[in-house]
């Protein structure tokens, strides 16, 4: 059994998002839905299944590309290589994330993690589950430049890592932290859909990248941030949530009148080549909150255990298992994880007639504001 | 001390350098492509310099020149308007897909077939571009860089110089010539 160091992680989060939790409630502040949460967090579940199945070809490509075209032999015992390292890890990250917003087919995945209307610890598990297979070419550069394997995959890590504890709405601003390092205050910004949030604040660890290519926002005290994206996933289904901007972009290339065009939906940027962030007006904007009765509600709460129990046993015992058994277990989760997204929007209803049988992603089962949105 | 592949290599840096510096504004996309090309040529100044490290990053940016950054130039060249030439987002994409794509297939599967097809593709567009352009610079360069092609797959070199430095000048001059200021 190989324990890795997100199933390590993994107790720690839930409990650091219990704690937030129950701070925000003593505070008295509304930063938390339990079906928004249970979904953020199914969504990190099927991202962590894609990255058992994704994560050893990434890997080997990159263990390929140092192998054989290195420039030097860079020692994994010596501090400086880590430092170096992790401030090239994250300078490509912020380019990777740039991309991730600014190219239709990478924010088709990155999406996922902006969906939620809610900001705090659960959001930061938020994550694409269709994500490996389109970033791994950004950090090439660090493989031909010599960073061994296993020092790229520790601060890849520690990236990752760093970047929980920024989703968050019970820090404050930091001074000067927030203007060189990615904090809750700069990284609220970076999920708002308000005009000034669009674009912003890519940035992993260092916000400097952003101050320097000219990406950078401070949070505006007069202007509250409104989470989300403006073309809002009004759904708790991660199955859903993965695919539904992939689906967009093909109905939108098949639409397109030559090849030219259809290409553009797939490179172009969300919102149109140089094209201004298009106004939008929040007033009296309310988050999503679809209404499922108690009983299901909790019926959903206790499903979502044996889905963790599901997925803690894979990503335990994901590589001792055969492709059929992984595949199979894979699938398990992705219905299971489904099946409690329709519950806690109330869409299905098993032993009661069923009275929302509306597509996912209409409003139809959630109290919101129609908020129209461009692109994004 | 600097061989005859390397002092050609210079050659080849600095004329991608001021032709990217001169064509950069009218296609960013051009720019991207010759920034590309100019940095495996400095890579390849070092490594025939003697500075061994420089060995495998001039392989792996000589692949990702010949897989993604010549079809750009090519297809900037043949096609003006079209988004590679002007976004730069465009162009950045395509090297990255292009480079990437290059990487996968010919450097680590050894499909290097794949090479070939996208430096014959390059020279498609490059012949059709001239043949509507009417243009004798263009004709010269086009006609160049295809000689390059033709030292490179053949190791064939006039005047005892080594083919990868006629290949380098061969390079060179044909960039200056289809992509330099002169042509629309």
């Amino acid at each position: 059994m190989h324990v890795g160091p997100i199933a390590l992680a993994f107790p720690v989060f839930l409990l650091a998002i219990a704690l937030e939790a129950l701070y925000a409630r003593w505070r008295g502040s509304r930063t938390y839905s339990l079906p928004d949460a249970l979904t953020s967090i199914h969504f990190g579940y099927l991202s962590e299944v894609e990255r058992t199945l994704a994560r050893l070809l990434v890997a080997a490509i990159y263990a390929a590309v140092y192998q054989r075209y290195h420039a030097f032999e860079l020692s994994a015992a010596d501090w400086r290589v880590w430092l170096g390292a992790l401030l090239a890890y994250d300078f490509c990250y912020y380019w990777v994330h740039r991309f991730g917003h600014e190219v239709n087919l990478v924010w088709a995945s990155h999406q996922v993690h902006h969906s939620s209307e809610y900001f705090n610890l659960s959001t930061a598990l938020r994550q694409t589950a269709t994500g490996s297979l389109l970033k791994w070419p950004f950090y090439l550069g660090l493989a031909v430049v010599g960073v061994p394997p296993v020092v790229f995959a520790t601060v890849a890590f520690i990236d990752l890592l760093y970047q929980v504890w920024v989703h968050t709405e019970q820090i404050g601003r930091l001074g000067w932290l927030d203007r060189v390092f990615v904090t809750p205050s700069n990284h609220r910004v970076h999920h708002g859909q308000n005009d000034y949030c669009i674009d912003r604040n890519y940035g992993g660890i260092l916000v400097i990248w952003d101050r320097l290519f000219g990406t950078f926002a401070e949070e505006r005290h007069s202007e509250p941030v409104v989470y989300g994206v403006r073309k809002r996933f009004q759904s708790l289904n991660p199955v859903w949530g993965n695919f539904i901007q992939y689906r967009e972009l093909l109905a939108a290339s098949r639409a397109a009148p030559n090849l030219r065009a259809a290409l553009a939906v797939w490179f172009g940027p969300p919102q149109g080549w140089n094209e201004p962030v298009p106004h939008e007006d929040f007033t009296g904007f309310q988050r999503y909150s679809p209404s499922s009765e108690g009983g299901y509600r909790w019926a959903a709460v206790g499903q979502a255990a044996a889905l963790m129990a599901l997925t803690l046993y894979y990503i335990l015992m994901a590589e001792s298992l055969a492709w059929p058994a992984r595949i199979l277990c894979a699938g398990g989760i992705l219905l299971l994880s489904a099946v409690i997204g329709w519950q806690l929007e109330g869409r299905w209803r098993p032993f009661t007639h069923a009275s929302a049988t509306t597509h996912p992603g209409s409003a139809a089962n959630g109290s919101s504001s129609p908020v129209s949105g461009d692109a994004r | 001390m600097m061989t005859p592949e390397g002092a050609t290599d210079l050659v080849l840096a600095l004329t991608c350098a001021v032709v990217a510096y001169l064509r950069h504004r009218q296609s960013p996309g051009l720019g991207v492509a010759l920034c590309s090309l100019g940095l495996a040529a400095i890579f390849g100044v070092a490594r025939f310099s003697g500075a061994e490290w420089a060995a495998g990053p001039h392989q792996f940016l000589v692949l990702v020149t010949s897989t993604a950054a010549v079809p750009l130039l090519a297809w900037c060249l043949r096609w003006p308007g079209s988004l590679p030439s002007l976004q730069p987002r465009a162009a950045c994409l395509a090297m990255l897909f292009g480079g990437a794509g290059g990487v996968i297939i010919v450097g680590l599967l050894g499909f290097k077939l794949w090479a070939a097809l996208a430096l014959l593709l390059a020279v498609a567009l490059l012949l059709t571009a001239a043949w509507q352009r009417k243009d004798a610079a263009f004709a010269a360069g086009t006609l160049l860089l295809l000689a390059g092609g033709v030292v490179q797959s053949t190791h064939w070199s006039p005047a005892g110089l080594p083919p990868v430095a006629v290949l380098h000048l061969l390079v060179a001059a044909g960039v200056a010539l289809a992509a330099g200021p002169r042509s629309p």
